[in-house]
């Protein structure tokens, strides 16, 4: 007798363990959706409000300084081919053009960081800048 | 991670660029030596000080992998200095971070890489009509004039040779330089346009205008190859060549 009776305790504690947690679930599942709701649409209504009227013309030009003016680059060295494998590999990528017949490739990996970025160059009887 | 070659003149007047150090909508601004004007990089054009308004222009580039290019262009010079940097293609990451976009005839457009994996697109931008190349496997990706003499071309992209190859003719392309290396017009050249290669948000920032291209899926049948098997019956090929006819009209 005391089984039974200690088996339904049991059962009933367990439907109403069930119960609660299935209540939890279902109601923290609503509030965790509606709160993610209501924060993105405001964050998108931020986002909207600040870059609604943003357009890239001078009107809008409002650069940062994040580092100091760098020092003007033209000072490199042009190299064949053969010699310009010895220090670019394979996976590595360039830049190329091609002016009145004159070919010159830009290596990424001598572009990059702020001290380089614009190569003054001059190619086919062209003033270019190579930029990265 | 936007490469650009400009001009770096305005009129007669050669201008010598330099990095500001400033940054524009987390963009590169460059400053002119002579007039100290401050230019947007990714629009060529002067934002502030006395060449406010100006516009670079465009020298047409293309962006690929080493070795593609030094089997392209043997006898080209290689502007040299020590490396800044290992940055290596990393397909994924550029795949998914870059695009190829194009400013001509008053229009603007731009195809993801992710739309360019399996073929070439064959569009039309402000009249000109524009073939984007790219190829994942050394991340070539440069944009050409269609037209050849009098003749439009359309490519398609070889994807186990890199080459790309014209349907007109059948004639077979370099997609680094635009040489014809077999068929008909073997010894043409196709005329590269100004196509750049940018990271997608900063070409969407400064770009705001422009639309994407289509994003090309690999073709069902491949014309004139017996390659697709018995049962395939040329009648799809005949729908293709009726559909494209109609739109040359």
């Amino acid at each position: 007798m005391s089984n039974i009776s200690g088996l339904r305790r049991v059962s009933r504690l367990a439907a109403v363990s069930v119960a609660t947690s299935v209540v939890l679930a279902v109601g923290l599942g609503e509030f965790k959706d509606w709160s993610y709701q209501r924060w993105r649409e405001r964050i998108g209504d931020e986002v909207s409000e600040a870059t609604r009227h943003w357009r890239p013309t001078a009107e809008f030009f409002e650069p940062a300084q994040m580092v100091g003016r760098q020092p003007v680059v033209r000072d490199f060295q042009l190299v064949t081919v053969d010699e310009a494998s010895k220090h670019i590999k394979n996976p590595e990528l360039v830049l190329g053009a091609v002016i009145n017949g004159e070919t010159r490739a830009y290596p990424i990996n001598v572009m990059t960081g702020p001290s380089r970025e614009i190569f003054n160059d001059e190619l086919g009887g062209r003033a270019i800048a190579a930029t990265w | 991670m936007n490469g650009i070659v400009y001009a770096r003149n305005i009129k007669d007047r050669t201008l010598t660029f330099a990095v500001s150090g400033l940054l524009w909508e987390n963009n590169l601004v460059m400053i002119d030596e002579e007039t100290e004007s401050l230019w947007s990089h990714l629009m060529g054009a002067a934002m502030k000080g006395p060449l406010e308004g100006e516009q670079l222009e465009i020298i047409p580039a293309l962006m690929t992998d080493w070795e593609n290019w030094r089997s392209s262009y043997p006898e080209s010079s290689v502007a040299m200095m020590s490396k800044t940097s290992d940055f290596t293609r990393n397909n994924r990451q550029m795949r998914e971070q870059m695009t190829i976009g194009i400013a001509i005839g008053g229009e603007e457009r731009n195809w993801p890489f992710v739309f360019l994996i399996d073929n070439v697109a064959n569009e039309v931008v402000g009249g000109h009509p524009v073939a984007v190349a790219y190829y994942e496997p050394t991340l070539t990706a440069t944009v050409f004039d269609r037209r050849v003499g009098d003749q439009e071309l359309t490519f398609s992209l070889n994807g186990s040779t890199g080459f790309i190859h014209d349907h007109e003719t059948g004639s077979v392309w370099n997609i680094c330089s635009g040489n014809a290396v077999s068929g008909p017009l073997q010894g043409k050249q196709l005329t590269r346009l100004q196509g750049v290669v940018a990271d997608g948000l900063s070409w969407s920032t400064f770009h705001p205008k422009s639309v994407q291209g289509k994003r090309q899926y690999l073709p069902q049948i491949e014309s004139n190859s017996g390659t697709v098997g018995p049962n395939v019956v040329s009648e799809p090929v005949e729908v293709e060549e009726s559909a494209s006819a109609g739109s040359a009209q």
